[in-house]
């Protein structure tokens, strides 16, 4: 395979010369950013490939990558700006659109932008899709020029990310988990499908998972459905919706109290479990020095953390220190996950007791506790199990807990970054040897526990801010475990926003790309929400359910039009862990604009400076970007975004490997080391099993909330993890006899995907992908056939309606409904009345967000009849 | 000779890049599909078995498969 040197394809020239070429770039028909080789022949894209050279994907590209020129080149792209002439907003109705100029489009932002920023910026709300990651550089510097806190990214972190995003950075400084696959033996996923189509470093995992498979590494899939991840596995383990801690806490109670399988030096060096906590579930703290004090049984004595060995160190026993009564938190641990037995767990998740004695024996049997081995001649500690979790499981009221339980599994026996264990995706990076750059690792921070050393946003896991009367329109800095929040878009926002005493209320939204009366709950919630803003700009390829919204539309040029110099950084999100090569990738531009598109990234720094900030938005950038000289951006120089990607390439690969190399050569890699992936045992940080944290801040959170009539349920704030069910799991009324849940389709990708004609007739052939799922047996008892037409409704009379597929792999009481489909919008005639969209079934309220970090509770208990035809 | 096609099915986890790919390489029409994935269920709840199953189509040219 050659890539091609290619001459700057935004020349004048390329519609018109004969050319053939082929291109090193990047997909971005999901977030995974794999790696892509695009074939252009006259001018017209009639091929993309996975790139062999590159780390990302080695050569590998699913359905929807290989299908990415249908979007592209859809007649239904957005090519001029547009600007609403019905005042009018509301779902479907028309807002009259008329073209206008880019100058006239871009002079009424700008003023409105001006006016807002001079009057109080916070007034701006900014939205970004999490599809496209390239965005994510440039929207954040708007911000941050701009000046408001109140950002959100569309459905993305409501559903999958408050959760699974902060623990596992609190736990493995990384933004996700995944088994080694090269070394792992047994992997427990819950709710996941990290290897089988979607997400994060999507094709590099399902490779790297297909030679697991083929190598005999055992999984186990719990879930309610047996699709993707689940077929491959060795066991599938259908669980009711949403109980997913049930079973991992029971499976953690096993390990400890039964079986007696822990790695007990790793807890005592790695983790807060030899930690001394009093009655008030705090840490027993050295009046000098304030450090929590262990006991040092060498000493027969308590001293701080940081001066006894960590061999010393009891994990068990009672003590009296300074006539203070405590424990080791992992003696409270213990203790705490007695009353989690199979039994118990069975009667809440339904997986028989005895799957879960042998799943647990399994697990800890194969852990091999105290094994080392050698790689690349380093010997590193071995344990080759892994339990990993994602959307499915914490995307509920229990999410904080969820994730913290399964995670424990890892914790228990020591599989926490090291050979075959669970990893964190790249958590520490030596950086590029030639220059030096890209050099990060986890820290110790507060009370010895692990800071991230990179982080995607400003909001790091640990530690967290003090809780504070907020300021901001998402409540986030008095809720401070939570990220992305419901009540940009809630029912009860107006009376959350009194009750908090917000000093203003949100007037303009800033939305780049995100389908939001889609992505977040259901469609009238979020339409109030949005008709609420006095004015809404859209930066978009099509005109979507949100645009009905919009006063202006303008229109973007799509990933085979832009230019991104950090594809697959940082690390921590989007590049394959394990052994292997590191690996920097670009996106080029292989196409030229069509009509008047724009790349948005130069569309931001053309508004930020007719709007006056432009200064701000480039010091963001040198931030952002850590630029440094010479490559650092002049305040008030307007940049073309190529540049600012060519600087960034040169600041971290020195001033031969710009943009110009990158074009050319397309990937840059260089060796990992094992004490790059292997960390665990050579950065001394360690990471809670007792999340004493939260005790403070539930304190702080609720003399904040509790003068202000909002209780706040200490259940969700305790500081070892529990079972906390879904508002699903409390409905008893009669005919909801169905738990509907939502699955990543690997054919699709949140709401964009419907558009492309070639994922929607693979989609169309699919049994499942546009259809509601639901168990045969179940389905026969309710009078349903195969096929036929079905009405789903939720307590709160919102409904939706499509064709019934009976199937043998779903659990008998989960309805399961793939990605985010149903369209309506004239805009995207492809997808328009294509699939069932789930989301219509979710409230969007603080009943249904978990009271501790703001995940939705994305399940629903429903009632289903025929269409015509009586329930039941 | 025939030509055949040999797939690990344990590797194969149902993402259609192999109908799409054969798509985008041919460049065929809608409701045209030379290669396909089939889905195809085998067991009874809850021991069933989730396959994933890339074809030919009868509708792929003789000449492909020589």
């Amino acid at each position: 395979m050659i890539v091609q040197a290619e001459d700057k394809p935004s020349s004048a020239s390329v519609e018109k010369r004969h050319d053939d070429a082929w291109f090193a770039s990047t997909c971005a028909l999901c977030y995974g950013t794999c790696s892509t080789r695009v074939h252009r022949v006259d001018g017209v894209v009639v091929k993309i490939e996975g790139n062999p050279d590159s780390s990302i994907g080695k050569g590998r590209l699913c359905g929807k990558g290989v299908s990415g020129i249908m979007s592209h080149y859809d007649p239904n792209r957005l090519k001029r700006p547009l600007k609403r002439t019905n005042p009018k907003k509301g779902i479907g109705v028309d807002p009259g659109w008329k073209e206008i100029s880019w100058d006239e489009a871009l002079d009424e932002v700008a003023a409105v932008l001006k006016r807002v920023r001079a009057d109080d910026p916070r007034k701006m709300v900014i939205q970004r899709t999490t599809t496209l990651t390239s965005s994510y550089v440039p929207m954040v510097a708007f911000t941050s020029g701009f000046g408001t806190p109140n950002t959100s990214a569309s459905g993305g972190g409501l559903h999958c990310g408050n959760g699974a995003h902060m623990i596992s950075g609190a736990m493995h400084a990384s933004w996700s988990i995944v088994p080694d696959f090269e070394y792992c033996n047994y992997a427990v996923y819950f709710g996941a499908s990290k290897g089988h189509g979607a997400g994060h470093a999507s094709t590099s995992n399902m490779g790297l998972a297909a030679e697991a498979r083929s190598r005999g590494m055992k999984m186990v899939v719990v879930d309610p459905m047996c699709n993707f991840a689940a077929a491959k596995a060795s066991e599938w383990v259908p669980i009711r919706v949403g109980t997913d801690a049930a079973l991992a806490l029971a499976m953690c109670n096993m390990l400890v109290n039964e079986l007696g399988i822990i790695d007990g030096p790793y807890l005592q060096a790695r983790t807060n479990a030899p930690y001394l906590i009093g009655p008030d579930k705090l840490y027993v703290r050295d009046p000098d020095t304030n450090k929590p004090l262990v006991w040092d049984r060498s000493a027969g004595g308590a001293r701080p953390y940081t001066d006894a060995l960590a061999a010393d160190m009891a994990l068990e026993g009672e003590f009296e220190v300074r006539g203070i009564h405590c424990h080791p938190a992992f003696h409270l641990l213990k203790d705490h996950l007695q009353k989690f037995t199979p039994e118990w767990a069975e009667g809440i998740s339904t997986v028989p007791a005895a799957s879960i004695r042998r799943l647990s024996r399994e697990f800890g049997e194969e852990a091999r506790i105290g094994s080392t081995i050698v790689i690349d001649g380093v010997t590193v500690p071995y344990r080759p199990v892994a339990a990993i979790t994602f959307r499915g499981a914490q995307g509920h009221l229990n999410s904080v807990y969820n994730y913290i339980a399964i995670d424990l599994l890892n914790q228990l026996v020591g599989a926490a970054d090291v050979a075959g264990s669970c990893l964190g995706f790249n958590p520490a990076c030596s950086g590029y040897p030639e220059t030096g750059r890209l050099r990060y690792s986890p820290t110790p921070g507060e009370d010895g526990l692990m800071v991230t050393g990179i982080w995607m946003t400003r909001h790091i896991p640990y530690p967290l801010a003090e809780p504070r009367l907020p300021q901001t329109a998402g409540l986030g800095d008095l809720f401070v475990m939570g990220r992305t929040s419901p009540f940009l878009s809630s029912s009860d926002q107006e009376e959350m926003w009194q009750k908090f005493e917000l000093p203003y209320r949100p007037e303009v939204l800033f939305n780049f790309g995100s389908n939001l009366v889609m992505a977040i709950g259901n469609k009238d919630t979020v339409a109030a929400a949005l008709a609420r803003y006095r004015f809404v700009i859209s930066i978009d390829l099509f005109l979507n359910e949100t645009s009905d919204f919009a006063d202006i539309v303008l229109p973007d040029c799509d990933y085979l039009q832009s230019v991104d110099s950090r594809p697959n950084f940082p690390f921590i999100f989007n590049h394959p862990a394990g052994m292997g090569d590191w690996c920097w990738t670009v996106r080029q531009p292989v196409l030229e604009a069509q009509g008047e598109q724009r790349p948005h990234a130069d569309v931001l720094m053309e508004i930020a400076e007719r709007a006056g900030f432009l200064p701000d938005m480039n010091m963001a950038l040198n931030a952002q970007l850590n630029l440094e000289a010479p490559y650092r951006l002049a305040p008030d120089r307007r940049y073309r975004w190529e540049d600012i990607c060519d600087a960034e390439l040169k600041n971290n690969f020195g001033p031969e490997r710009g943009l110009a190399w990158f074009k050319q050569n397309g990937v840059l890699k260089w060796p990992k080391k094992p004490q790059e992936v292997y960390w665990r045992p050579y950065i001394d940080v360690r990471v809670p099993i007792y999340w004493e944290n939260l005790v403070r801040i539930y304190d702080k959170t609720t003399a904040i909330t509790g003068p202000r009539g909002l209780a706040v349920p200490r259940r969700y704030y305790e500081p070892m993890p529990d079972f906390n069910p879904c508002v699903s799991h409390q409905c008893k009324t009669k005919d909801f006899d169905f738990y509907a849940f939502y699955y990543r389709d690997s054919v699709h990708t949140n709401s964009y995907t419907m558009e492309n004609a070639w994922l929607d007739e693979a989609a169309r052939l699919d049994p499942y992908s546009y259809a509601i799922v639901i168990n045969r047996a179940t389905g026969k008892r309710h009078g349903l056939a195969d096929g036929e037409a079905i009405r789903v409704e939720t307590e709160h009379g919102r409904h939706v309606e499509g064709r019934v597929c009976l199937s043998e792999a779903i659990h008998p009481e989960g309805l399961g409904i793939a990605a985010c489909a149903g369209h309506w919008a004239e805009g995207m005639p492809m997808a328009k009345g294509k699939g069932v969209f789930f989301n219509e079934f979710l409230e969007l309220d603080w009943n249904h967000v978990s009271p501790i970090n703001f995940n939705l509770d994305i399940c629903a208990k429903v009632k289903v009849g025929r269409i015509g035809g009586a329930a039941r | 000779m025939r030509r055949g096609t040999v797939i690990d099915l344990k590797r194969c986890i149902g993402c259609y890049a192999y109908q799409l790919s054969c798509k985008a390489e041919h460049g065929t029409p809608p409701g045209v599909l030379f290669a396909r994935v089939l889905k195809h269920e085998e067991g009874q709840y809850p021991t069933v078995r989730q396959l994933f199953l890339p074809v030919w189509t009868p509708m792929a040219p003789r000449a492909l498969l020589r």
